[in-house]
C-alpha cells in the first residue's frame, strides 16, 4: 500500500466518521425531542353535582303599583301672577308701583302711597280683566305692610280703564291712621262711592296674634245675589292658620264689582310708605286647595313643592281623591314650575312630576294620577310595566325577589347591555332594596346610555325584597327591553352564585 | 420399491423442515426501568398539581381555590377530596403539596350557577425550571338530560385561558403555558332544568411542548 493510498483511506475514514457523528447526533436529538414532547404528566378532576329541585331565588309581584303620571284635568284660575315681573294689563291710579325682590317666594309687587292723584284717597292698581259675566269668583293675595302703613286692601272696582266710581275693599289695618274707630290688626269690608264716600259694611274683626311684619294671605269669595254684593273674607297667617274671617258681608247696590286689584293708603299726608303684594289669583273656585283624583287608594301622600324646593303642603289620602290645602302659597313658589309628588303608604316616593317652567301649580287646580301594577310572569320570568314620560318620573317597586327560606343570598343585578333594547329616550336607574331596608348601588341609564351596568350586592333573605326603579322616557310612545340577571351568591365575595334571568319590558301609557 | 423410498424420504424431510420452521422464534426485548422518585423530588412538569391557597395558607403559589369549601345554599357546601400528593416542598418552614387529582362534590339547585375558583392548579419550581403546557381533555361528559350546559372555565392571572364544554367535550382555547410559580383557577358554570345528578371528569395533561396535544 502506497503512502498516497494510505492518506486517501484516512480521509475517507474521517469523512465517514464525521457523517456518522452527524447522523447519530441528529438521531439522538430527534429521539430526545420526540421523547420530550410526548411525555405528559397526568392530573385529573372528577366532578359530581347533585342538583335539587328548589327555586332558590325567584321573582314575584309587589303589592304596590307604579305611579305613572300626573296630568292637570282642570284649572279654575282665571288669572294669577307671582309678581316676579311687573304684569301687563293693569291700570294704576296714583302712587308708585314696582317689583320688590323681597317677596314671599321670589319677588313681590310694591305699591307706595305718595299722596298724589289718588282715587278715594288710595293708590289703586287694577287688573283689567272684566269679571261681569261671573256671579261668583274668588280673589286672593298675600300682603305685608311696611312701617306707618295705614291700610292695604284687596279691592273690587266697577271700572279699570277709567277711574272707578264704586270701590269695595277688604283692608287689613296696620295702624289707626289717625282715624277714630280704626283698630290696628283688624280686617273689615268697606264700600266707597264717588258721591257718598267710605262706608264700612262689615268688621272690624281682629286678626289673632297680629304681627305687622308677617305676610297675611287674604282670600275673598265674591258673589252677586239679586242686587246684593256678598263677600266672604278669610285671613291666614304665614303658617296657613285662619286668624280672622268675615262671612256673608253684604252690600246692596245696582253697581257690582267687575274688576279686582289692590288699594293702598298710608293714611297721612307727607308720609310715603309701601305695601307688598304677592301670590295674586282670580279664580272661579276656591283657590285654597288643589285636588288629586284617581289615587291608588288610602294611605298615599300627595305633596306640592315649589320651584325653590320648599314643601308647600302635603296630605295623606283616605281614598282615591285628596284635597290639599295650599293657602300658604296659592301661586306656588315663584309662579313657575315646581313639583308634585306622590308617596306610597310607607312614605317611599311613588312619583315626582315636574311642572314645566312655562306653567305653575295654583290653587283650584285638579290633577289626575295615573298608576298601574307591573305584570309579573313568574313562569317566563318577564315583567312588563308602564313608567312615566316627560316630566313624570316613576319611582317604585318593579318586582319582588324571594329567597328560599333560611337562606341568605348576597345579591346584585347586572344588565345585559348587549341583548337589551334601550332607546335614547330612557332615563332609568335600578337598585335592590332588601327586606331590612338596605339599598344597593344602581344600574344607571342616562338618555339611553348605560353608565353603570351592575348594582352592588346586598344581603337578601325571605320574600320582601324588591327591585326599585326610578325613571322615565323623555317623551311618549317609547318602549325598552331590559335583560337583567339577578345574581344571588352564597358568600359575600360573590363567588358561588345562582343566576336568575329576568326580562323587563317598560313602556309609556 | 426404490422409487417409493425416495418419495417417502422427501415427504419426511418436508415434514421435518416444516416442523422445525414453525418452532423458530425471532427474539426481541424491551427492558423498562421505572424509577419512582418521592414527591419531594418532583421537578418540572412533575411538580404540577391541584391545590387551594386557603387550605394551604402561605403556599408560595398564586391565590387559587379560595372557595374550595364554600356554601352553595342553605348549609350545603362544596367538598373537595384530594388524591395523592405528587409534589411536596417546604417554604417558610411549612410543607406544601400539589395533588394528582381532586374529587369535587357540589350540591346545587335548579337554575344557572356559577362557581368561581373552586380549586387551583399550580406549578411549583424555580426560575431555572422550564415552562410547561397544560392540555385539558374531557374524559367523562356531563351529558345528563337535565343539564342544559356545564362548562369548566379556566382562568390564569384573572384572564380566561380556556373553556371546557363538559357536555360536548369541546375545548375553547389552546394549551395553557405555565411558568414556575404560576397557577390556574378553576370555575364551573352549570345550568340544570330539573333535579338531577351530573358527573364529569377532566384530564389535565402537562408537557413541555406547545405543539403536540395528548391523544
Amino acid at each position: 500500500m502506497s503512502c498516497v493510498e494510505t492518506m486517501g483511506t484516512a480521509a475517507v475514514y474521517r469523512k465517514s466518521l464525521t457523517a456518522s457523528a452527524v447522523l447519530v447526533a441528529t438521531l439522538l436529538f430527534s429521539i430526545s425531542f420526540y421523547v420530550y414532547s410526548s411525555a405528559f404528566i397526568y392530573r385529573w378532576v372528577s366532578g359530581y353535582t347533585s342538583i335539587t329541585n328548589i327555586k332558590l331565588v325567584d321573582i314575584a309581584s309587589n303589592p304596590y303599583p307604579l305611579c305613572i303620571g300626573i296630568s292637570r284635568t282642570s284649572r279654575s284660575a282665571l288669572y294669577f301672577t307671582d309678581f316676579e315681573t311687573l304684569p301687563s294689563g293693569w291700570y294704576q291710579y296714583g302712587g308708585q308701583v314696582e317689583i320688590n325682590p323681597n317677596g314671599y317666594r321670589g319677588s313681590a309687587l310694591s305699591i307706595a302711597d305718595n299722596d298724589q292723584g289718588n282715587v278715594a284717597d288710595n293708590v289703586l292698581y287694577i287688573y283689567g280683566y272684566d269679571l261681569r259675566s261671573y256671579t261668583e269668583f274668588w280673589v286672593s293675595a298675600k300682603m305685608r305692610n311696611t312701617t306707618a302703613m295705614f291700610a292695604m286692601n284687596i279691592a273690587f272696582f266697577d271700572n279699570a280703564a277709567s277711574p272707578p266710581r264704586n270701590i269695595w275693599t277688604v283692608p287689613i289695618f296696620a295702624s289707626s291712621g289717625g282715624y277714630a274707630g280704626i283698630n290696628p290688626g283688624t280686617v273689615s269690608v268697606y264700600y266707597w262711592n264717588q258721591s257718598s264716600g267710605w262706608q264700612r259694611i262689615a268688621g272690624p274683626v281682629s286678626i289673632t296674634n297680629y304681627n305687622p311684619a308677617n305676610w297675611y294671605t287674604v282670600v275673598v269669595r265674591y258673589s252677586r245675589s239679586g242686587n246684593r254684593n256678598l263677600f266672604d273674607v278669610y285671613v291666614y297667617d304665614p303658617n296657613g292658620v285662619l286668624v280672622a274671617s268675615i262671612i256673608n258681608a253684604q252690600q246692596t247696590s245696582r253697581s257690582r264689582p267687575r274688576y279686582v286689584g289692590f288699594a293702598v293708603d298710608d293714611g297721612r299726608l307727607d308720609v310715603i310708605s309701601t305695601a307688598l303684594f304677592d301670590d295674586f289669583i282670580v279664580s272661579t273656585a276656591d283657590p285654597r286647595r288643589i285636588m288629586f283624583e284617581n289615587l291608588p287608594g288610602a294611605g298615599y301622600t300627595v305633596e306640592v313643592m315649589d320651584s325653590l324646593g320648599n314643601l308647600v303642603n302635603s296630605t295623606r289620602t283616605t281614598g282615591t281623591t285628596a284635597l290639599l290645602g295650599i293657602v300658604t302659597d296659592i301661586v306656588v313658589g315663584t309662579g313657575l314650575n315646581g313639583k308634585l309628588r306622590v308617596r306610597y303608604p310607607n312614605n317611599m316616593l311613588c312619583l315626582v312630576t315636574s311642572i314645566p317652567t312655562s306653567d305653575a301649580t295654583v290653587g283650584g287646580d285638579t290633577y289626575r294620577v295615573t298608576w298601574g301594577p307591573p305584570t309579573v310572569d313568574t313562569a317566563s320570568r318577564t315583567v312588563a310595566a308602564y313608567i312615566g314620560y316627560g316630566g313624570n318620573r316613576t319611582v317604585g317597586p318593579l318586582f319582588n325577589i324571594s329567597v328560599y327560606p333560611g337562606d341568605t343570598r348576597y345579591t346584585y343585578i347586572e344588565l345585559d347591555t348587549a341583548s337589551s333594547s334601550i332607546p335614547s329616550t330612557l332615563n332609568l336607574n335600578i337598585s335592590i332594596i332588601s327586606a331590612l331596608g338596605a339599598q344597593s348601588s344602581k344600574v344607571l341609564i342616562v338618555n339611553g346610555v348605560v353608565q353603570s351596568s351592575s348594582t352592588s350586592a346586598v344581603a337578601l333573605q325571605g320574600s320582601n325584597n324588591y327591585v326599585l326603579i326610578e325613571g322615565f322616557f323623555t317623551s311618549r310612545g317609547w318602549q325598552a327591553t331590559l335583560n337583567l340577571n339577578i345574581v344571588a351568591c352564597s358568600t359575600p365575595n360573590l363567588s358561588i352564585c345562582v343566576i336568575t334571568p329576568v326580562t323587563v319590558y317598560l313602556s309609556t301609557v | 420399491m426404490k422409487r417409493f423410498t425416495a418419495i417417502v424420504s422427501l415427504l419426511v424431510i418436508t415434514a421435518i423442515v416444516a416442523a422445525v420452521n414453525a418452532a423458530v422464534f425471532a427474539y426481541r426485548w424491551m427492558q423498562v426501568s421505572v424509577s419512582i422518585a418521592p414527591a419531594t423530588s418532583a421537578r418540572g412538569a412533575a411538580c404540577t398539581g391541584f391545590y387551594s391557597s386557603v387550605a394551604q395558607p402561605g403556599i408560595n403559589l398564586p391565590s387559587a381555590g379560595t372557595n374550595y369549601n364554600a356554601i352553595t345554599y342553605g348549609a350545603n357546601t362544596i367538598t373537595i377530596s384530594t388524591g395523592t400528593p405528587v409534589c411536596q416542598w417546604t417554604h417558610g418552614g411549612n410543607a406544601y403539596s400539589l395533588y394528582e387529582s381532586i374529587e369535587v362534590t357540589i350540591p346545587l339547585t335548579v337554575g344557572s350557577w356559577y362557581i368561581k375558583d373552586f380549586y387551583g392548579f399550580g406549578y411549583n419550581g424555580t426560575a431555572a425550571d422550564p415552562v410547561v403546557y397544560v392540555y385539558v381533555k374531557v374524559e367523562d361528559l356531563a351529558n345528563e338530560a337535565n343539564i342544559e350546559y356545564a362548562n369548566l372555565i379556566i382562568y390564569k392571572d384573572g384572564v380566561q385561558a380556556a373553556t371546557v364544554d363538559l357536555k360536548s367535550g369541546t375545548i375553547t382555547g389552546s394549551s395553557i403555558m405555565l411558568s414556575p410559580g404560576e397557577a390556574l383557577q378553576l370555575d364551573l358554570a352549570i345550568k340544570a332544568s330539573a333535579q338531577t345528578d351530573a358527573t364529569f371528569r377532566v384530564g389535565f395533561y402537562v408537557g413541555y411542548s406547545s405543539r403536540e396535544a395528548p391523544r
